[in-house]
Protein backbone atom coordinates (compact mmCIF):
# COMPACT_ATOMS: atom_id res chain seq x y z
CA UNK A 1 0.00 0.00 0.00
CA UNK A 2 1.54 3.32 -1.04
CA UNK A 3 2.13 5.71 1.85
CA UNK A 4 0.07 9.11 1.37
CA UNK A 5 2.95 12.05 0.83
CA UNK A 6 1.85 14.54 2.69
CA UNK A 7 3.65 17.28 5.65
CA UNK A 8 4.10 17.29 9.59
CA UNK A 9 1.37 19.50 9.36
CA UNK A 10 -1.14 17.28 8.01
CA UNK A 11 -0.08 14.66 9.96
CA UNK A 12 -0.33 15.99 12.64
CA UNK A 13 -3.84 17.02 12.34
CA UNK A 14 -4.67 13.16 10.78
CA UNK A 15 -3.61 11.93 14.04
CA UNK A 16 -4.98 14.30 16.58
CA UNK A 17 -8.22 14.01 14.39
CA UNK A 18 -7.76 10.09 14.67
CA UNK A 19 -7.37 10.53 18.22
CA UNK A 20 -10.73 12.32 19.30
CA UNK A 21 -12.64 10.63 17.14
CA UNK A 22 -11.22 7.14 19.23
CA UNK A 23 -11.78 9.20 22.33
CA UNK A 24 -15.35 10.38 21.12
CA UNK A 25 -16.13 6.59 19.68
CA UNK A 26 -14.24 5.13 23.14
CA UNK A 27 -16.34 7.38 25.38
CA UNK A 28 -19.76 6.31 23.57
CA UNK A 29 -19.12 2.72 24.06
CA UNK A 30 -18.63 2.64 27.31
CA UNK A 31 -21.93 4.90 28.30
CA UNK A 32 -23.47 2.26 25.89
CA UNK A 33 -21.80 -0.81 27.97
CA UNK A 34 -24.12 -2.01 31.11
CA UNK A 35 -27.37 -0.41 29.83
CA UNK A 36 -29.61 -3.48 29.50
CA UNK A 37 -33.10 -1.70 30.57
CA UNK A 38 -32.97 1.53 30.01
CA UNK A 39 -35.17 3.74 31.79
CA UNK A 40 -35.40 7.26 33.29
CA UNK A 41 -34.45 7.46 37.13
CA UNK A 42 -35.82 10.89 38.29
CA UNK A 43 -34.25 11.94 41.78
CA UNK A 44 -36.06 15.03 42.91
CA UNK A 45 -34.50 17.24 45.66
CA UNK A 46 -35.09 20.63 47.23
CA UNK A 47 -31.66 22.93 47.78
CA UNK A 48 -31.16 25.90 48.59
CA UNK A 49 -34.27 28.86 49.31
CA UNK A 50 -33.29 32.87 49.20
CA UNK A 51 -35.27 35.89 49.66
CA UNK A 52 -37.52 37.05 46.40
CA UNK A 53 -39.53 40.24 46.34
CA UNK A 54 -42.34 38.27 46.85
CA UNK A 55 -42.42 35.84 49.49
CA UNK A 56 -39.24 32.97 48.79
CA UNK A 57 -37.50 31.34 46.06
CA UNK A 58 -37.03 27.58 46.31
CA UNK A 59 -34.64 25.78 44.62
CA UNK A 60 -35.26 21.67 43.15
CA UNK A 61 -32.61 20.15 41.76
CA UNK A 62 -34.03 17.66 39.70
CA UNK A 63 -31.53 14.62 38.62
CA UNK A 64 -32.09 12.00 35.73
CA UNK A 65 -30.02 8.88 36.60
CA UNK A 66 -31.03 7.14 33.93
CA UNK A 67 -30.58 6.25 30.36
CA UNK A 68 -33.59 7.96 28.72
CA UNK A 69 -34.38 11.39 28.73
CA UNK A 70 -37.80 12.50 30.36
CA UNK A 71 -39.88 14.86 28.80
CA UNK A 72 -41.77 17.61 30.33
CA UNK A 73 -41.51 16.58 33.57
CA UNK A 74 -43.66 17.86 36.06
CA UNK A 75 -42.85 18.20 39.85
CA UNK A 76 -44.83 19.05 43.36
CA UNK A 77 -42.92 20.61 45.94
CA UNK A 78 -44.78 21.56 49.55
CA UNK A 79 -43.12 23.22 52.38
CA UNK A 80 -45.29 23.15 55.23
CA UNK A 81 -46.41 26.24 57.17
CA UNK A 82 -48.04 27.50 60.24
CA UNK A 83 -51.17 28.00 58.00
CA UNK A 84 -51.22 24.60 56.35
CA UNK A 85 -48.32 23.13 53.84
CA UNK A 86 -48.31 25.09 50.87
CA UNK A 87 -48.04 23.07 47.44
CA UNK A 88 -46.63 24.25 44.02
CA UNK A 89 -46.60 22.41 40.36
CA UNK A 90 -43.47 23.19 38.45
CA UNK A 91 -42.84 21.85 34.98
CA UNK A 92 -39.39 21.19 32.93
CA UNK A 93 -39.12 20.65 29.54
CA UNK A 94 -36.67 18.07 29.66
CA UNK A 95 -34.19 16.57 31.82
CA UNK A 96 -31.54 14.46 29.73
CA UNK A 97 -30.31 11.22 30.91
CA UNK A 98 -27.36 10.83 33.33
CA UNK A 99 -28.28 15.42 33.56
CA UNK A 100 -29.37 17.80 36.32
CA UNK A 101 -32.07 20.54 36.01
CA UNK A 102 -32.58 23.30 38.50
CA UNK A 103 -35.98 24.87 38.76
CA UNK A 104 -36.85 27.68 41.12
CA UNK A 105 -40.07 27.70 43.10
CA UNK A 106 -42.06 30.62 44.66
CA UNK A 107 -43.35 30.30 48.33
CA UNK A 108 -44.71 32.48 50.59
CA UNK A 109 -43.56 30.85 53.88
CA UNK A 110 -39.98 30.63 54.03
CA UNK A 111 -38.94 27.52 53.06
CA UNK A 112 -35.25 27.63 55.37
CA UNK A 113 -37.33 27.19 58.35
CA UNK A 114 -39.47 23.88 57.48
CA UNK A 115 -37.88 20.82 55.64
CA UNK A 116 -39.43 20.86 51.98
CA UNK A 117 -40.66 17.66 50.04
CA UNK A 118 -40.66 17.24 46.54
CA UNK A 119 -42.03 14.33 44.25
CA UNK A 120 -42.56 13.81 40.65
CA UNK A 121 -45.84 13.82 39.02
CA UNK A 122 -45.33 12.60 35.95
CA UNK A 123 -42.91 12.41 32.94
CA UNK A 124 -42.47 11.19 29.08
CA UNK A 125 -40.11 8.93 28.09
CA UNK A 126 -37.70 10.17 24.96
CA UNK B 1 -7.37 17.23 3.44
CA UNK B 2 -4.77 16.55 0.87
CA UNK B 3 -4.87 14.18 -2.01
CA UNK B 4 -2.79 12.49 -3.92
CA UNK B 5 0.56 14.30 -4.82
CA UNK B 6 4.66 13.90 -5.43
CA UNK B 7 6.18 15.73 -2.56
CA UNK B 8 4.14 17.54 0.24
CA UNK B 9 2.31 20.35 0.03
CA UNK B 10 4.28 23.55 1.53
CA UNK B 11 2.95 24.37 5.00
CA UNK B 12 1.64 27.26 4.39
CA UNK B 13 -0.83 25.89 1.66
CA UNK B 14 -2.13 23.22 3.86
CA UNK B 15 -3.28 26.28 5.92
CA UNK B 16 -5.22 27.47 3.02
CA UNK B 17 -6.72 24.51 2.46
CA UNK B 18 -7.85 23.77 6.03
CA UNK B 19 -8.42 27.50 6.23
CA UNK B 20 -11.28 26.67 3.05
CA UNK B 21 -12.20 24.03 5.05
CA UNK B 22 -13.22 25.77 8.15
CA UNK B 23 -15.18 28.44 6.23
CA UNK B 24 -16.72 25.82 4.17
CA UNK B 25 -17.81 24.23 8.01
CA UNK B 26 -19.06 27.43 9.10
CA UNK B 27 -20.80 28.55 6.18
CA UNK B 28 -22.93 25.61 6.04
CA UNK B 29 -23.74 24.44 9.80
CA UNK B 30 -23.46 27.62 11.33
CA UNK B 31 -28.00 28.14 11.36
CA UNK B 32 -27.20 24.97 12.71
CA UNK B 33 -25.01 25.59 15.51
CA UNK B 34 -27.06 28.18 16.46
CA UNK B 35 -30.45 26.40 16.98
CA UNK B 36 -32.07 25.53 20.50
CA UNK B 37 -33.51 22.45 18.95
CA UNK B 38 -30.35 21.14 17.57
CA UNK B 39 -28.41 21.28 21.31
CA UNK B 40 -31.60 19.62 23.07
CA UNK B 41 -31.09 16.80 20.02
CA UNK B 42 -27.81 16.21 21.13
CA UNK B 43 -27.91 16.41 24.77
CA UNK B 44 -30.59 13.74 24.71
CA UNK B 45 -29.47 11.15 22.28
CA UNK B 46 -28.37 7.98 23.67
CA UNK B 47 -25.37 6.57 22.67
CA UNK B 48 -25.89 4.32 20.46
CA UNK B 49 -27.49 6.97 18.28
CA UNK B 50 -24.79 9.50 18.59
CA UNK B 51 -22.31 6.51 18.06
CA UNK B 52 -24.94 5.49 14.81
CA UNK B 53 -24.56 9.07 13.86
CA UNK B 54 -21.01 9.36 13.98
CA UNK B 55 -20.32 6.26 11.83
CA UNK B 56 -22.84 6.92 9.24
CA UNK B 57 -20.56 10.18 8.84
CA UNK B 58 -17.69 8.92 8.51
CA UNK B 59 -19.50 6.78 5.66
CA UNK B 60 -20.97 9.67 3.49
CA UNK B 61 -17.70 11.62 4.09
CA UNK B 62 -15.61 8.55 2.79
CA UNK B 63 -18.14 8.48 -0.16
CA UNK B 64 -18.17 12.35 -1.21
CA UNK B 65 -14.37 12.18 -1.38
CA UNK B 66 -14.62 9.76 -3.16
CA UNK B 67 -16.77 11.09 -5.61
CA UNK B 68 -16.19 15.02 -5.23
CA UNK B 69 -12.82 15.23 -3.25
CA UNK B 70 -10.21 17.93 -4.63
CA UNK B 71 -9.11 15.24 -7.38
CA UNK B 72 -10.51 12.26 -8.84
CA UNK B 73 -8.17 9.67 -8.62
CA UNK B 74 -7.28 9.14 -4.93
CA UNK B 75 -6.51 5.73 -3.24
CA UNK B 76 -8.82 4.22 -0.25
CA UNK B 77 -6.36 5.38 1.60
CA UNK B 78 -5.81 8.97 1.25
CA UNK B 79 -9.86 8.84 0.89
CA UNK B 80 -10.13 7.69 4.19
CA UNK B 81 -7.75 9.89 5.92
CA UNK B 82 -9.05 12.75 4.66
CA UNK B 83 -12.21 11.89 5.99
CA UNK B 84 -11.40 11.16 9.54
CA UNK B 85 -9.66 14.75 9.07
CA UNK B 86 -12.68 16.28 8.22
CA UNK B 87 -14.73 14.48 10.83
CA UNK B 88 -12.08 15.49 13.36
CA UNK B 89 -12.18 18.96 12.51
CA UNK B 90 -15.73 19.47 12.49
CA UNK B 91 -16.03 17.71 15.95
CA UNK B 92 -13.30 20.29 17.12
CA UNK B 93 -15.21 23.01 15.66
CA UNK B 94 -18.06 22.23 17.07
CA UNK B 95 -16.53 21.46 20.14
CA UNK B 96 -14.99 25.17 20.24
CA UNK B 97 -17.93 26.90 19.08
CA UNK B 98 -20.33 25.72 21.66
CA UNK B 99 -18.06 25.91 24.25
CA UNK B 100 -17.94 29.41 23.99
CA UNK B 101 -22.00 29.93 23.20
CA UNK B 102 -23.62 27.17 25.19
CA UNK B 103 -20.90 26.26 27.74
CA UNK B 104 -19.71 29.58 28.92
CA UNK B 105 -23.37 30.20 29.57
CA UNK B 106 -24.20 27.19 31.34
CA UNK B 107 -26.68 26.32 29.00
CA UNK B 108 -25.00 23.51 28.34
CA UNK B 109 -23.29 20.97 30.93
CA UNK B 110 -20.94 17.35 31.13
CA UNK B 111 -22.72 14.81 29.13
CA UNK B 112 -25.13 17.04 27.39
CA UNK B 113 -22.10 19.61 25.62
CA UNK B 114 -20.63 16.36 24.32
CA UNK B 115 -23.84 15.25 22.84
CA UNK B 116 -24.69 18.00 21.37
CA UNK B 117 -20.51 18.42 19.97
CA UNK B 118 -21.10 15.38 18.45
CA UNK B 119 -24.37 15.95 16.76
CA UNK B 120 -23.44 19.35 15.66
CA UNK B 121 -19.90 18.27 14.81
CA UNK B 122 -21.18 15.84 12.39
CA UNK B 123 -22.57 18.47 10.03
CA UNK B 124 -19.94 20.94 10.08
CA UNK B 125 -17.37 17.76 9.21
CA UNK B 126 -19.77 17.74 5.92
CA UNK B 127 -19.59 21.61 5.85
CA UNK B 128 -15.69 21.01 6.22
CA UNK B 129 -15.81 18.35 3.33
CA UNK B 130 -17.69 19.94 0.95
CA UNK B 131 -15.86 23.40 1.70
CA UNK B 132 -12.47 21.71 1.27
CA UNK B 133 -12.90 20.26 -2.21
CA UNK B 134 -15.89 23.29 -3.43
CA UNK B 135 -14.55 26.66 -2.29
CA UNK B 136 -11.40 25.84 -4.10
CA UNK B 137 -7.97 28.30 -4.47
CA UNK B 138 -6.31 28.57 -7.18
CA UNK B 139 -5.68 24.94 -9.21
CA UNK B 140 -7.70 22.97 -6.14
CA UNK B 141 -10.84 22.75 -8.58
CA UNK B 142 -8.97 21.05 -11.58
CA UNK B 143 -9.35 17.58 -9.74
CA UNK B 144 -12.89 17.29 -11.25
CA UNK B 145 -11.51 16.88 -14.60
CA UNK B 146 -11.06 13.29 -15.66
CA UNK B 147 -13.72 12.66 -13.19
CA UNK B 148 -16.40 9.67 -14.49
CA UNK B 149 -19.74 10.38 -12.89
CA UNK B 150 -21.52 6.88 -12.25
CA UNK B 151 -24.68 6.39 -10.54
CA UNK B 152 -23.27 5.45 -7.07
CA UNK B 153 -21.50 9.20 -7.45
CA UNK B 154 -24.66 10.82 -8.14
CA UNK B 155 -26.66 9.68 -5.49
CA UNK B 156 -23.49 9.95 -2.76
CA UNK B 157 -23.53 13.63 -4.08
CA UNK B 158 -27.42 13.69 -3.80
CA UNK B 159 -27.24 12.71 -0.24
CA UNK B 160 -24.48 15.18 0.61
CA UNK B 161 -27.14 17.79 -0.65
CA UNK B 162 -30.08 16.54 1.05
CA UNK B 163 -28.40 16.14 4.33
CA UNK B 164 -26.70 19.53 4.27
CA UNK B 165 -30.06 21.29 3.11
CA UNK B 166 -32.60 18.90 5.17
CA UNK B 167 -30.78 18.82 8.30
CA UNK B 168 -31.17 22.54 9.17
CA UNK B 169 -35.42 21.61 9.35
CA UNK B 170 -35.31 18.40 10.36
CA UNK B 171 -34.66 18.56 14.19
CA UNK B 172 -37.45 21.91 14.22
CA UNK B 173 -40.93 20.92 15.47
CA UNK B 174 -42.54 22.68 12.34
CA UNK B 175 -42.01 19.48 10.52
CA UNK B 176 -44.61 17.71 12.70
CA UNK B 177 -46.80 20.66 13.16
CA UNK B 178 -47.20 20.21 9.37
CA UNK B 179 -47.15 16.32 9.14
CA UNK B 180 -50.07 16.23 12.10
CA UNK B 181 -52.03 18.21 9.81
CA UNK B 182 -51.72 17.26 6.15
CA UNK B 183 -54.11 15.09 4.50
CA UNK B 184 -52.67 12.54 1.82
CA UNK B 185 -53.80 14.82 -0.87
CA UNK B 186 -52.00 17.69 0.22
CA UNK B 187 -48.96 15.56 0.60
CA UNK B 188 -49.27 14.02 -2.99
CA UNK B 189 -48.90 17.65 -3.90
CA UNK B 190 -45.75 18.20 -2.27
CA UNK B 191 -44.32 15.34 -3.97
CA UNK B 192 -45.24 16.35 -7.34
CA UNK B 193 -43.52 19.59 -6.82
CA UNK B 194 -40.97 18.10 -5.03
CA UNK B 195 -40.47 16.11 -8.57
CA UNK B 196 -40.72 18.71 -10.63
CA UNK B 197 -38.46 20.97 -8.62
CA UNK B 198 -35.65 18.14 -9.39
CA UNK B 199 -36.70 17.78 -12.88
CA UNK B 200 -36.65 21.30 -13.37
CA UNK B 201 -33.14 22.21 -11.73
CA UNK B 202 -31.18 19.37 -12.98
CA UNK B 203 -32.97 19.88 -16.89
CA UNK B 204 -33.78 23.37 -16.93
CA UNK B 205 -32.45 25.60 -14.99
CA UNK B 206 -29.24 26.60 -16.56
CA UNK B 207 -27.71 26.75 -13.60
CA UNK B 208 -23.84 26.28 -13.05
CA UNK B 209 -22.69 22.20 -13.92
CA UNK B 210 -26.67 21.44 -15.56
CA UNK B 211 -25.29 21.47 -19.14
CA UNK B 212 -24.00 17.49 -18.75
CA UNK B 213 -28.03 17.28 -18.37
CA UNK B 214 -28.93 19.49 -21.16
CA UNK B 215 -30.69 18.14 -24.24
CA UNK B 216 -31.66 14.65 -22.25
CA UNK B 217 -34.73 12.78 -23.80
CA UNK B 218 -38.01 12.79 -21.85
CA UNK B 219 -37.40 8.91 -20.25
CA UNK B 220 -34.06 10.15 -18.81
CA UNK B 221 -35.34 13.56 -17.06
CA UNK B 222 -37.96 11.66 -15.50
CA UNK B 223 -35.09 9.15 -14.18
CA UNK B 224 -33.20 11.50 -12.89
CA UNK B 225 -36.05 13.31 -10.99
CA UNK B 226 -37.27 9.85 -9.57
CA UNK B 227 -33.12 9.37 -8.46
CA UNK B 228 -33.19 12.85 -7.08
CA UNK B 229 -36.49 12.91 -4.95
CA UNK B 230 -35.97 9.33 -3.78
CA UNK B 231 -32.29 10.19 -2.62
CA UNK B 232 -33.89 12.99 -0.60
CA UNK B 233 -36.55 10.77 0.76
CA UNK B 234 -34.29 7.85 1.88
CA UNK B 235 -31.84 11.12 3.26
CA UNK B 236 -34.65 12.56 5.02
CA UNK B 237 -35.66 9.73 6.69
CA UNK B 238 -32.53 8.57 7.68
CA UNK B 239 -32.32 12.49 9.32
CA UNK B 240 -35.61 11.95 11.31
CA UNK B 241 -34.56 8.58 12.35
CA UNK B 242 -31.50 10.14 14.42
CA UNK B 243 -33.48 13.15 15.48
CA UNK B 244 -36.20 10.47 16.82
CA UNK B 245 -38.82 11.79 14.96
CA UNK B 246 -40.38 8.29 14.10
CA UNK B 247 -40.58 7.40 17.89
CA UNK B 248 -44.13 8.02 17.93
CA UNK B 249 -44.72 5.11 15.82
CA UNK B 250 -47.83 6.52 13.67
CA UNK B 251 -46.92 5.65 10.38
CA UNK B 252 -49.25 8.31 8.35
CA UNK B 253 -47.08 10.72 10.59
CA UNK B 254 -43.87 9.01 9.47
CA UNK B 255 -44.74 9.21 6.14
CA UNK B 256 -45.99 12.63 6.16
CA UNK B 257 -42.63 13.85 8.05
CA UNK B 258 -40.47 12.45 4.80
CA UNK B 259 -42.53 13.98 2.36
CA UNK B 260 -42.49 17.16 3.66
CA UNK B 261 -38.65 16.97 4.67
CA UNK B 262 -37.86 15.62 1.21
CA UNK B 263 -39.12 19.09 -0.19
CA UNK B 264 -36.16 21.17 1.32
CA UNK B 265 -34.23 17.67 0.64
CA UNK B 266 -34.72 17.81 -2.98
CA UNK B 267 -33.67 21.15 -3.24
CA UNK B 268 -30.12 20.02 -1.88
CA UNK B 269 -30.32 16.94 -3.73
CA UNK B 270 -30.22 18.54 -7.06
CA UNK B 271 -28.19 21.38 -6.04
CA UNK B 272 -25.56 18.39 -4.67
CA UNK B 273 -25.77 16.71 -8.12
CA UNK B 274 -25.05 19.81 -10.09
CA UNK B 275 -22.71 22.04 -7.70
CA UNK B 276 -21.01 19.27 -5.77
CA UNK B 277 -18.52 17.85 -8.41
Amino acid sequence: MKTPVKNRLEWTVFGVSLLLIACVAGWLVTQMVGTDQPSVRLEVTPAESRRASQGYDLAVDVVNTGDVTAESVRIEVTVPSAGGPERRDAEIEYVPYRSKRRVWVTFDADPSTSRPTARVLSYHER
Amino acid sequence: MSMEREAPLPAAESLREYGRGIAGGFLFSLPLLLTLEMWAAGASFSPARLLAGLLATLVLLCGYNAYAGLRFDSTFTEIVIDSVEELGLGLALSAILLALLAGASGLLTGREFVGAVITQGLIVAIGVSVGTAQISGEGAGQGSAGRHLTLASEVVLALCGTVLVAANVAPTEEVILMAGRMGPGRLLAVMAISLALAAMLLYHSGFSGSARFAGTRRQEVVEGAIITYATALAGSAALLWYFQRFDAGAPHMAVAQCVLLAFPGTLGAAAGRLLLR
